[in-house]
């Protein structure tokens, strides 16, 4: 059976990621020390809260270098919400906070205006569809991470800050709210991320799920 | 987004838009799913457990627990039933009722709740409510405001499920508690709990009308059209139903299938 380590750092709803793996057929391992990173060879990175505090515990725990280093040999790797903010360069939340720098880009505050200039609720609560970048069509296992997943599908986003990549092909789908594009799901080499839960996206997360632990 | 529609207050032309969930809200006893009225005179409907089964099958966009005799650490404690919910069920669940600690509150989230609400505790010690955010994120502290009608206009921020009154006014504990890092308020009309009266809509959008955070509406959906007034006329981003679902009345299809004929966007 396939088994995925969860990065386990003290800060992430582990016990909901694992058992939605477990659901698709995938073990879990969850990984509380980077030694332990090589037991397994795709991982998981969850994140909720701050992600200046996610940063501190993912140091403090040492999981810096390990994370840098899976993500440069090519092993897939998946960020999850804050877990997924925190493979960036840089975030501006309660100050500058520097991130893995895995992908290229910053983490910023939502607006809090719509584009008509009027006020929009923060967090970003709810369940939205994505529209996905197929622009220049030649990343296949982009295709992979949603394939077989209904183009109508929803997901849940729970969130007050959003990923701006730098190099806009990073971006794999972006939502709307507020009429401002939000970054949905990203994907540089073997390293994803989605702003939004898989794991709390009924049939369609377990779906991405099962695709990213079989890519 | 299209332009703000003329008789709207432009304040939040935007939201008319915006996508609205529906929350099957379960209150429990011990092992069972109970409904009262006015939190009050308590029926037994069935087990908790298969209920969240069946509204996750049917498209519940969020599931709310809610332990009304706050029985965190005693004999049918809601640990258990939260990790056996959260391990069959892949979306967002709160979990309310008894949450006296951050600690309370990390070991809610152990068992697979996503987010937490609470009210007696913070009515005791506010502070409570910047301690759980700044811990855990404002996204996972959901403030439940019970609020009950004392003179027209004016509703006092009740607690212990309704039996006491903390004697502050629901509206300015709304903003307070926003204020003190709350991610989401959830509004529960005591007065119209169990009612089928339909949502109190000058409470509801009173308070959207004046916090930034969303708004959870709670209390007297007894037609799937209540929730239409309630997202069309207070502006709230997501409604909490409880009588309506469990006793059958409507299923949650029925529900959305309705509020997207009246122009509301649901996830189907």
């Amino acid at each position: 059976m396939r088994k995925v380590g969860l990065i386990d750092y003290g800060s992430g709803n582990t016990f909901s990621l694992a058992r939605a793996v477990e659901k698709v057929g995938c073990d879990v391992l969850l990984i509380s020390s980077p030694e332990e990173m090589s037991k397994v060879d795709r991982y998981i990175l969850p994140g909720v809260g701050a992600f200046g505090s996610v940063m501190q515990k993912l140091e403090n725990k040492g999981f810096k270098e390990g994370l840098i280093s899976v993500a440069r040999q090519g092993k897939p790797l998946l960020g999850v919400c804050v877990g997924m903010q925190v493979l960036f360069d840089v975030s501006h939340e309660f100050g500058e906070q520097e991130g893995l720098g895995v992908i290229g880009g910053e983490v910023d505050k939502i607006p809090n205006l719509d584009i008509n200039g009027s006020q929009i609720r923060i967090p970003h609560i709810g369940w939205a569809q994505l529209t996905y970048e197929h622009g220049d069509g030649n990343s296949p296992l982009i295709g992979e991470l949603f394939e077989t997943i209904n183009d109508r599908a929803s997901f849940y986003f729970v969130h007050s800050f959003a990923a701006l990549p730098a190099d806009e092909n990073i971006s794999v789908a972006h939502t709307i709210y507020g009429g401002h594009p939000i970054t949905g799901a990203v994907r540089k080499g073997m390293v994803f991320g989605t702003q939004f839960h898989p794991e709390k996206s009924g049939i369609a997360g377990l779906q991405l799920l099962n695709n990213f632990l079989r890519l | 987004m299209t332009d703000a529609s003329p008789d709207r207050s432009p304040a939040w032309s935007a939201l008319k838009q915006k996508r609205i969930r529906i929350i099957p809200r379960l209150d429990i006893k011990g092992q069972n799913l109970i409904k009262g009225v006015q939190l009050e005179g308590l029926r037994v409907v069935g087990d908790p457990e298969k209920f969240a089964q069946k509204y996750y099958e049917e498209g519940a966009d969020e599931l709310i627990y809610s332990d009304v005799v706050a029985s965190l650490y005693g004999r049918n404690n809601l640990f258990d039933m939260v990790a056996k919910t959260a391990k069959r069920i892949f979306i967002p669940l709160t979990v309310g009722g008894g949450i006296r600690s951050v600690d309370d509150v990390e070991a809610l989230l152990k068992c697979g709740a996503d987010k937490i609400s609470v009210n007696s505790a913070v009515i005791k010690r506010p502070e409570l409510i910047s301690e759980i955010s700044s811990r855990f994120g404002s996204q996972c502290c959901v403030v439940e405001i019970q609020a009950k009608v004392f003179e027209k206009g004016q509703w006092m921020a009740l607690y212990e499920n309704g039996r006491e009154n903390s004697d502050r006014d629901a509206i300015d504990w709304a903003c307070e508690a926003m204020e003190r890092g709350a991610g989401e308020l959830l509004i529960t009309s005591i007065d119209r709990d169990g009612s089928r009266e339909g949502i109190d809509l000058e409470l509801m959008s009173r308070i959207s009308s004046i916090t930034r955070v969303p708004i959870i509406a709670s209390g007297g959906v007894g037609s799937p059209s209540d929730v239409c007034d309630a997202v069309d006329r207070a502006v709230v981003d997501a409604v909490a139903i409880g009588d309506l679902l469990h006793f059958g009345r409507a299923s949650i299809r029925e529900v959305k299938e309705h509020v997207i004929q009246n122009g509301i966007d649901v996830r189907l």
